[in-house]
């Protein structure tokens, strides 16, 4: 299980909302920070399921049920994140089809 | 009430269930294991005073003696010594341990639907 390419997101999302901050405290420049923070927060705990089965399948002494509950945490809090990215990419959408 | 405390309380559940599984396991196998005669037998159990904080401990219980003077562990009375252990209540521990722990899992899972329940909300 590779999580390379989502820790590199966070650091995207990061210079992402630094930019518009320095403009003003806009209400976009607030939602690019949640959703940075949300990633980082996500990309910590598939890294915690990923270290577990690492440590599980190096023959450590390590609860299945543990492995198993990280694993599915991780799993609730990636899909939670596809969900909104859908949303996010459907309301870009809507906009661009608007008639001006 | 975050998500992340009803993981925590699953994870809690499930641990405990397989220590009294552990402690039934372990006395169950040490049943018929001979013990000297001067030693007092143990039987493992789960501590910890209530709460989740459990871990394994050990119990003194009585002594079952056979008379099997051939035994290279009998004592001058030909009597050879196993610790006492409650056979029933080890199976009985067993099935509720088992149960127990499935039903946790159960609850996981419910959990788990639920969450992903939500996401389609509005979903298209």
């Amino acid at each position: 299980m590779s999580i390379e390419a989502i820790s590199a997101l966070t650091s995207v999302a990061a210079s992402q909302s630094a930019a518009p901050l320095s403009t003003a405290a806009s209400p976009q420049a607030d939602f690019g920070r949640m959703l940075g923070e949300g990633i980082a927060k996500l990309d910590t705990s598939l890294q915690a399921a990923d270290s577990q089965l690492r440590a599980m399948a190096a023959g450590k002494d390590v609860a299945v049920h543990d492995v198993m509950l990280s694993m599915e945490q991780a799993r609730m809090g990636l899909m939670f994140m596809v969900e909104v990215r859908n949303r996010a990419v459907e309301a870009y959408q809507e906009l661009m089809r608007m008639q001006l | 009430m975050s998500i992340e405390s009803i993981v925590d309380a699953t994870r809690a559940g499930l641990a405990y269930e397989r220590l009294r599984l552990d402690a039934a396991s372990r006395n169950i196998a040490g049943a018929n294991v001979p013990i000297a005669a001067d030693a007092t037998a143990t039987n493992a159990e789960v501590l910890g005073g209530g709460g989740f904080a459990a871990q394994l401990g050990e119990r003194p219980v009585g002594t079952r003696t056979v008379l099997d003077p051939g035994h290279p562990m009998a004592d001058a009375q030909g009597m050879v010594h196993y610790p006492e252990t409650d056979m029933v209540q080890e199976m009985t521990t067993l099935m509720t341990a088992s149960r127990g722990y499935e039903a946790n899992v159960r609850a996981f899972n419910l959990l788990r639907s639920m969450m992903l329940r939500a996401l389609e909300i509005g979903a298209k």
